[in-house]
């Protein structure tokens, strides 16, 4: 048994140390669209030589000192469910920390409404607890089932109802993180601070490539007391991007405001709608007076610009279905289908551009593409997103299905870029999208390339995550 | 030449099932997608064409539906369909076979006629698959049932291979033709998005009823089935738990009662379940009118088994006059004597006597060839029973009767309801109910005017119970010779079953708490020595422990098994869906409150390894 190996059990136990095949080759990889095709046609993973799993900060930090010294690369795994290979491993030294021990609830503040756990806690499991106790957390990725909320952290993760409550960035209060070297540092908890640029930041979106997240400290909200809901057709995604950009600048902040292309609504909302039109949802939901408020001013500004009511059961049918994907996820691969999804974000002035740009380039280019949609599902008062879905049949063989691969998504990137958008919105960087990285930054990205040289000096951080290797 | 394929939107299932808020079934909101089996029948549709080399001036695509839903028309176009046309018109709303068959029949002929219509096997929300066998009726064309390739076509004939009940048919056909594609035939490479995007330009041809005819003869008011009420039965599942030596004893016997269980059928045990339900809720059946019944019993030996089953439940309903009719393969007998003799050692004596003893008679028809077509069945039924003038008559729902069935009702211009699982006579009419939806729902249809009621009955619904009061005899109907002979088989030959996973009788399930691949390679040993089959949930799947196509669930398969075995199943909604449609469903687990124990009818509480070591 190698030394490390040794020096690994002598740190958490010998228990959790796992080198058995199955949890190795469980903890290899995530749910990288492009690997849950190719391991179907002879993709092999590259299995870490050991998971280990800590029970505490304390252990994370020795492990981490141990790891550093040795030059050994490290992954931190939160659920697994990130979409860009960012929890994937590309080394056979690699030591994978598993996180799920570390899910203790260390306090429930229902004056301050916030919430503490630690960083391996299923979001799941948090929110049924404050769900007891008569709260919510507004934040709901479709990953939902999967996520832990330090990974959520780790990748600038963001949620269903992200439009009214906000993303992660504004739900984190505070952390704990541990250093490649295994300093334990601590954000405190505060409404706000001027001192200084804000140091949260640094972890949020940070992949595991500077830091260990250890512990977060989240918002919390009462339940609502009503919702108002209601769906409306469009003729065009242009127009319904329109309208929504209207509502926003009222400054009133619905809880969920989304926009569905003709492809994505022939199968869920077909019965409501006419051919090649656009569904717009809008959900507000609170207090009463407010949620019915938000409704009005929304509905005025849907008809006065051509929009078509379409009734309260699409979102009905939105809401029961909408995290099914996660359940689906990993069935396309094996029936020969490539699934993907890529979201992009941009202002007001161009997103349509973007949208109407990708879709036909998209259709023209790749011939292996049988499904191509969008939706917008994440507003702002600037601009929005685009959420693309990709459904393709590339011949069974691990090299076509890259190649395919790396078309669409050279497109989709293409177009934000060019069109001066982020080629994320809220999926991270992994080590699919770092070869875009320093595009996407600009004159900016040297800052980048500085933080990681000053966190992780020994690369050890997941390397090839967030900076290509 | 022109060929046109009918298709159809049906309710997307996903939405219709599951709405867990309310539990209800959700179809008016559900959203339309192409049926499935269409697919199929679009794909075999433009092989067809692209064989026939230039020689098909259109291949065109008809849907009757709703104007809302058009994706199965835009699937054909993206495929490269010409034209594409969609009958919508409220007058078409709550049309039945019948009345959907002359609007499709009416349809083809108005947009320039066709030598060959492709059909799919069914739909999945009516699931009788009769539209075919009756459009052809109307049309004048030969039927093709189940046909799984085309072997040979050209602009008069066709030849083409075909499965019913598991024999293989080689049949050639004149034309024109309908051809109904058996579901999976062919498998059809998805439309690029490019050809998608496309489709969506091209024009659709809308006609109404105005545009087919002018004596309206559509629709629910001149259809001549009836539903008369929907019902939807609740399964509920209340265990009964055991623990200790009392447990082990008790999962030996399920095993062992299983294992000797000699099912016959492939039918779903769930429906069994359903209609048993549905039926004790029954009300005692009325007097029934003097009119003679008639039974059409297929000539071999489960013919005559599933046709006992249907002549007890007419005895039971106080049918007065019951008749039985057969056809037999011809050219093999010389008197009437020997064909009598012939046909009960082919069914065995006991059988065939059993089957006379109950009957007031039984007509023995004799086919002209010794390979009997569908459709000279169904020309001979028809005459026996307009002759007979009979106001019942049974089918078994196999796939000759499901094809028999149809080609008599659209001859005779009557009603048919298909897969029935409960009989019975009520307030003037023959009751028939069937499963609808996927067995979500049961529905009572009625035929009020037209005669002969006609229906085809799921085997193993009605257990036989016959008296024998019947006066039984024999009558003896030699060949004939029939006008217009379109088809005729060249060969045919029996097929192997193959069961796979999804139809598997008795299931093992491997869950979460099977980590290892040593733990999981001794059920799977014990699966085998019990002659189990063996499926996972998701975890072991994730854990690489298992193939996904073992897996279980909403995003795996989805069974019916008449035992399932849940071991270290923790019993998430993901797994449990897929098993809905399970008879008995059997759990062991160590953890008392798993929530799989809410969903089984028998829960041993306990470690696994106790129970398999028990029994080896
Ligand atoms: C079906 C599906 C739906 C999704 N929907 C959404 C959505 O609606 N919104 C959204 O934002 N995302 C979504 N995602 C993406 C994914 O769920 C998120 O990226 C999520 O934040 C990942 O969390 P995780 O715990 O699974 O992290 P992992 O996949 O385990 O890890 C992700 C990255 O973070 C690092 N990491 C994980 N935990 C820690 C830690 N404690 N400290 C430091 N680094 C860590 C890993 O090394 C890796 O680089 C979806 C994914 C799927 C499969």
């Amino acid at each position: 048994m190698s030394e490390v190996i040794k020096a690994l059990e002598a740190i958490v136990g010998q228990e959790d140390v796992v080198l058995e095949t199955s949890v190795r080759a469980q903890k290899a990889v995530d749910l990288y669209a492009l690997r849950l095709y190719q391991k179907h046609v002879g993709w092999e993973a590259t299995l870490p030589q050991a998971v280990v799993r800590p029970k505490d900060t304390d252990e994370v930090s020795k492990v981490l000192q141990l790891c550093n010294e040795r030059g050994v690369p490290v992954i931190p795994y939160g659920g697994g469910s990130g979409v860009l290979a960012g929890a994937e491993t590309r080394d056979e030294r690699t030591v994978v920390i598993d996180l799920a021990r570390i899910n203790r609830l260390i306090n429930v503040d229902e004056i301050s409404l916030q919430v503490t756990c630690g960083a391996g806690m299923l979001i799941r499991d948090l929110e049924a607890i404050v769900q007891e106790r008569g709260f919510k957390l507004g934040h709901y990725p479709q990953s939902m089932d999967l996520a832990q909320m330090g990974g959520l952290v780790a990748t600038r993760s963001t949620g269903q109802f992200s439009t009214g409550y906000g993303a992660i960035e504004d739900f984190l209060v505070g952390l704990e993180a541990v250093l490649a070297d295994g300093t334990v540092v601590r954000i405190n908890n505060v409404p706000r601070r001027a001192t200084g640029p804000d140091l949260r930041h640094l972890f949020l979106g940070s992949e595991g490539a500077f830091a260990v997240i250890t512990e977060v400290t989240v918002k919390m909200f009462p339940i609502p007391e009503t919702t108002w809901k209601h769906a409306y057709r469009v003729k065009t995604m242009r127009q319904g991007l329109e309208i929504i950009r209207l509502v926003m600048k009222t400054g009133i902040k619905p809880a969920v405001v989304r926009l569905h292309d003709w492809l994505e609504c022939e199968k869920p909302y077909g019965a409501f709608m006419e051919e090649n039109e656009s569904l717009l949802l809008f959900w507000s939901e609170g207090r009463k007076e407010i949620a019915e408020a938000e409704g009005a001013i929304i509905d005025e500004i849907a008809k006065a610009n051509g929009a078509v009511s379409a009734g309260e059961k699409p979102l009905d049918l939105w809401y029961v279905h909408r995290n099914d994907a996660a359940d689906e996820y990993e069935k396309y691969g094996a029936n020969g289908i490539l699934v993907d999804t890529l979201e992009v974000a941009a202002d007001w002035n161009v997103i349509a551009d973007i949208y109407e740009k990708t879709v036909e380039r998209v259709y023209y280019e790749v011939p292996e593409v049988v499904f191509f949609s969008g939706h917008s599902s994440h507003s702002y008062i600037n601009g929005t997103n685009i959420y693309f879905q990709l459904g393709a049949f590339p011949p069974p063989d691990v090299d076509e299905a890259q190649r395919v691969y790396e078309a669409v998504w050279g497109i989709v990137v293409e177009v934000a870029l060019e069109h001066g958008g982020s080629m994320g919105h809220h999926h991270g960087v992994g080590k699919h999208r770092v070869r875009w990285m320093e595009k996407e930054h600009g004159s900016s990205y040297a800052l980048m390339e500085s933080l990681k040289r000053v966190f992780d000096p020994n690369g050890i951080m997941n390397p090839g995550s967030l900076i290509e290797l | 030449m022109r060929i046109v394929t009918c298709v159809k939107q049906v309710p997307d299932e996903r939405n219709m099932a599951t709405d867990p808020v309310t539990g209800s079934l959700m179809r008016d909101t559900a959203g339309s997608i192409p049926n499935p089996d269409d697919a199929c029948a679009l794909a075999m549709a433009r092989a067809t064409s692209e064989s026939l080399n230039g020689q098909v001036q259109s291949l065109d695509a008809i849907t009757m539906g709703p104007r809302q839903s058009r994706s199965s028309l835009r699937q054909a176009l993206s495929y490269g369909f010409d034209n594409a046309y969609q009958l919508t018109d409220s007058r078409f709303a709550g049309s039945d076979v019948l009345t959907t068959s002359h609007a499709l029949a009416l349809a083809i002929e108005k947009t320039g006629g066709a030598e060959l219509v492709f059909c799919g096997e069914k739909s999945a929300d009516g699931d009788t698959g009769q539209v075919p066998a009756e459009l052809s009726v109307l049309l004048g064309a030969a039927f093709l049932p189940f046909v799984t390739e085309i072997i040979d076509a050209d602009r008069d004939a066709i030849t083409v291979r075909s499965k019913m009940d598991d024999v293989e048919y080689v049949i050639e056909s004149s034309l024109p033709a309908v051809i109904q594609v058996k579901a999976g035939a062919v498998k059809s490479a998805p439309a690029s998005f490019r050809d998608r995007i496309e489709a969506l330009k091209k024009p659709i041809a809308v006609l109404s009823a105005e545009d087919l005819s002018s004596e309206m003869l559509f629709g629910y008011r001149h259809s001549p089935t009836r539903v008369r009420k929907m019902i939807a039965p609740v399964r509920t599942r209340v265990p009964s738990v055991y623990s200790g030596d009392d447990a082990l004893t008790q999962f030996r016997q399920i095993l062992e009662e299983s294992e000797n269980t000699d099912d016959l059928s492939a039918d779903s045990p769930r429906l069994r379940s359903y209609a048993r339900q549905v039926r004790e809720t029954d009300t005692c059946c009325d007097q029934v009118p003097d009119e003679p019944v008639a039974v059409y019993v297929e000539a071999h030996k489960k013919g005559f088994q599933n046709g006992l089953e249907l002549l007890s439940r007419l005895q039971a309903c106080g049918a007065k006059t019951i008749y039985a009719v057969t056809l037999v393969p011809g050219d093999h007998a010389s008197s009437d004597e020997s064909m009598e003799r012939v046909l009960s050692e082919t069914v065995g004596e006991e059988l065939y006597l059993s089957l006379l003893r109950s009957v007031d008679a039984l007509t023995i028809m004799e086919a002209s060839r010794a390979a009997v077509t569908t459709e000279e069945c169904a020309y001979r039924l028809s005459r026996y029973l307009e002759k007979r003038r009979v106001g019942l008559c049974l089918l078994s729902a196999t796939d000759h009767g499901r094809t028999v069935g149809p080609l008599v009702a659209g001859t005779l211009k009557t009603g048919i309801t298909a897969d029935v699982t409960d009989l019975r006579y009520v307030s003037d009419q023959w009751e028939q109910v069937r499963p609808a939806y996927g067995g979500q729902v049961f529905a009572t249809i009625v035929t009020p005017e037209h005669r002969p009621v006609m229906a085809t009955v799921r085997p193993r619904i009605f257990a036989v119970d016959l008296h024998d009061d019947g006066r039984g005899v024999v009558a003896v109907e030699r060949a004939q010779d029939m006008e217009n002979r379109r088809t005729k088989i060249l060969s045919m030959k029996t097929c192997e079953r193959e069961t796979t996973i999804e139809e598997a009788k008795r299931l093992l399930i491997l869950g979460g708490a099977i980590t290892t691949e040593e733990e999981r390679d001794r059920l799977i040993a014990f699966a085998k020595r019990h002659e189990l089959e063996w499926g996972v949930t998701r975890a072991l799947v994730q854990g690489y422990l298992a193939p996904h196509g073992r897996q279980i669930g909403v995003s795996g398969l989805s069974v019916a098994p008449n035992l399932a075995i849940l071991v270290g199943v923790s019993g998430s909604v993901q797994t449990m869906s897929g098993l809905r449609r399970a008879e008995k469903i059997v759990a062991i687990n160590r953890d008392e409150g798993a929530p799989v124990f809410d969903n089984v009818d028998i829960a041993f509480i306990g470690q696994w390894q106790d129970y398999i070591e028990s029994l080896s």
